[in-house]
């Protein structure tokens, strides 16, 4: 494993909520540097997040953090720092306490603890208000005090789910230098974004993730957004049984053409409308009615998107 | 970090130490928990009235071993039962769906702490509240119960008389009890999303108790708990006489019965998960 002991790894990867498809068959590998999951809303970039920090454990496939498995949580914690995308806290905490408090689950004795949440509190700015409670801050605010307590214990992954959300212009311009520094420090940052132009020029990758899969992935280097769902799509689409995905797709009116290709392991699908096209795939694949093994863009313009992403050299798709 | 390393007892008894710290701040000293403190000091209520009304009244000062005998009935049958039993439920079942309501408990399971000790942290937290709420509120009680003017020469009873060994004994049966049903309820909240139902069993349970087989009694934490109790109580025509189980016996079962549902839900707390993002 010593290949991968600076690297995030998912092999495999599936996660069901009861029916419903968190994310598919995902394989993925994060080294150090920026790394921003972009997708629409309920592509699946929390459920990736909260499988890499542990909160979540898969239905299938493997996951691991710097050579770490899933079977020991409780090193995870050491290693990563997590923000969640939703405001919560514990009710009537103040900000110094919420950081404070919680560091001190790492074992640090108080004045490490003290030291520590002080450095990080004043890193996010919010010195001044740390005093007070969570409840009366802003919505900027709440966001800063959460990455506090994500970076308090100096993580070597820091996982950020929509840390942008909320800011204003000058908050947002110090914590994408936040995001920088500890980048440059050699750390994995993790970010997740619905719009590319958000984090392009600031990620040294992208991943693209619609409808639970991972349909694009590699360095970005200007911006573009093409994540918009009713317009027309081709993929290609992996799976074992292709004649009986194809038969269930062709009964959809808004499946122009379904073709099995020519090597008889997938199915190309023409869609005038991706939003449905993946909603459905979702759910044959919760059903168990298709296996699917990997989508692939095989579309004019998603293919330029993706060619653009990673640097001019299409990967995967024909 | 100065700390390396997620193991050894050192570690984990600092990890549970704060973890004290914490729910200290966030789940007892905050206003959500004074209804549970209101039940804790209702038998105190009840016996400050009588303290007050009772001279007032021109009644005469009952005597101590009268008086023992009746707080005997308030302790077993009102304080033990439902004050112990409620207080218990709501402070251990919080101590875990709180975490849910408030959508903090994956701040826990981000923290470099195994989930067992997370686990003993929560029952720690909540032995330490739990058991000083109660024992404050028997100290009231007992104080209230005896107080001169109410019971001819309570002071002397309750200090160098035979309410002292009785004293003691309420106050070891008291912490039990919170041990035994501690246990049970933070291990309900594990396995219940609504604990309220399986509860509402078990206070069945543990009422029809005195009507049961003796040897169905004995599958029961009030059984145990009355066996130690100083003075008998009265149960009625329909209680059905069980020996009760000498303290040698009634401790440890106890205690073994917490230590099996601590065991059971630190395999559930394993398995946690995360999912209120969703909903
Ligand atoms: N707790 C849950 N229970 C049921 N379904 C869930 C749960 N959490 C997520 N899902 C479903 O899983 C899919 C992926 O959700 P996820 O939250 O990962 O998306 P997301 O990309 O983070 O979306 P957003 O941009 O809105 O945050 C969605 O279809 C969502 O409805
Ligand atoms: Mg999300």
């Amino acid at each position: 494993m010593s290949g991968r002991a600076d690297r995030i790894v998912f092999a495999g990867v599936s996660k069901f909520y009861g029916e419903v498809l968190g994310v598919n068959r995902i394989d993925l590998e994060i080294g150090p540097g920026i790394t921003s999951l972009v997708g629409p809303n309920g592509s699946g970039k929390s459920t990736l997040m909260n499988l890499m920090a542990g909160l979540l454990a898969p239905d299938e496939g493997r996951i691991e953090v710097l050579g770490l498995g899933a079977d020991r949580p409780e090193e995870l914690g050491r290693l990563l720092g997590y923000c969640t995308q939703f405001d919560s806290y514990p009710r009537g905490i103040t900000g110094w306490d919420f950081v404070y408090l919680y560091l001190r689950l790492h074992g640090l004795g108080r004045a490490e603890a003290a030291e520590r949440a002080r450095a990080a509190i004043e890193r996010v700015g919010l010195t001044a208000a740390a005093p007070r409670r969570i409840a009366a801050y802003s919505k900027g605010m709440k966001q800063r005090i959460k990455l506090a307590q994500a970076i308090a214990h100096a993580p070597r992954v820091l996982v950020l789910d929509e840390p942008l959300n909320g800011l204003d212009p000058l908050a947002r311009a110090e914590a994408l230098d936040l995001f920088r520094a500890e980048a440059a420090a050699g750390k994995h940052v993790i970010l997740s974004s619905h719009v590319l132009h958000e984090v392009d020029e600031l990620s040294d990758r992208v991943v693209l993730v619609h409808g639970g899969y991972v349909v694009a992935e590699g360095a970005i280097e200007g911006v573009r957004d093409e994540m918009a769902a009713e317009r027309p799509l081709q993929v290609l689409v992996r799976c074992p049984e292709p004649g009986r995905l194809a038969a269930r797709l062709f009964a959809e009116d808004h499946v122009v053409e379904a073709q099995i290709d020519p090597d008889r392991r997938g199915v190309r699908i023409r869609t005038e409308n991706a939003e449905r096209f993946y909603l459905l795939l979702n759910r044959l694949a919760a059903e168990g009615a298709v296996e699917v093994e990997q989508v692939l863009p095989a579309d004019d313009d998603v293919q330029s998107v993706y060619r653009y992403l990673i640097g001019g050299q299409a990967q995967g798709a024909s | 970090m100065g700390a390396t390393g997620t193991g050894g007892a050192a570690f984990w008894a600092t990890q549970v130490r704060a973890m004290l710290g914490l729910e200290l701040k966030k789940t007892f000293l905050r206003a959500r928990a004074l209804p549970v403190v209101l039940v804790a000091l209702l038998p105190v209520t009840l016996l400050a009235l009588r303290a007050v009304v009772h001279p007032i009244s021109g009644g005469d000062p009952a005597p101590a071993a009268e008086v023992a005998r009746v707080y005997g009935h308030i302790f077993q049958l009102f304080f033990l039962r439902l004050v112990v039993f409620f207080g218990c439920f709501g402070i251990f079942t919080y101590l875990v769906r709180g975490e849910t309501s408030e959508r903090s408990l994956h701040f826990y399971l981000l923290s470099p702490m195994r989930r067992e000790v997370f686990l003993a942290g929560k029952f720690v937290a909540g032995l330490v509240a739990a058991g000083a709420l109660f024992s404050v509120s028997l100290a009231l009680q007992l104080l209230l119960a005896f107080v001169p003017g109410v019971t001819t020469n309570g002071t002397g009873y309750l200090f160098a008389g035979p309410g002292a060994g009785h004293a003691l004994a309420y106050f070891g049966v008291t912490l039990l009890a919170v041990v035994g049903y501690g246990a049970l309820f933070l291990a309900l909240a594990f396995f219940f999303r609504n604990p309220m139902i399986p509860a509402a069993i078990l206070l069945g349970w543990e009422w029809i108790n005195f009507l049961l087989p003796p040897v169905l009694q004995k599958v029961s934490v009030i059984h145990h708990l009355q066996s130690l109790c100083p003075l008998p109580v009265d149960r009625g025509p329909f209680a059905l006489p069980a020996a009760p189980t000498p303290p040698a016996l009634a401790v440890p079962g106890v205690l073994l019965l917490a230590a099996l549902l601590l065991w059971t839900a630190a395999r559930r707390a394993r398995k946690l998960e995360v999912t209120y993002a969703g909903d």
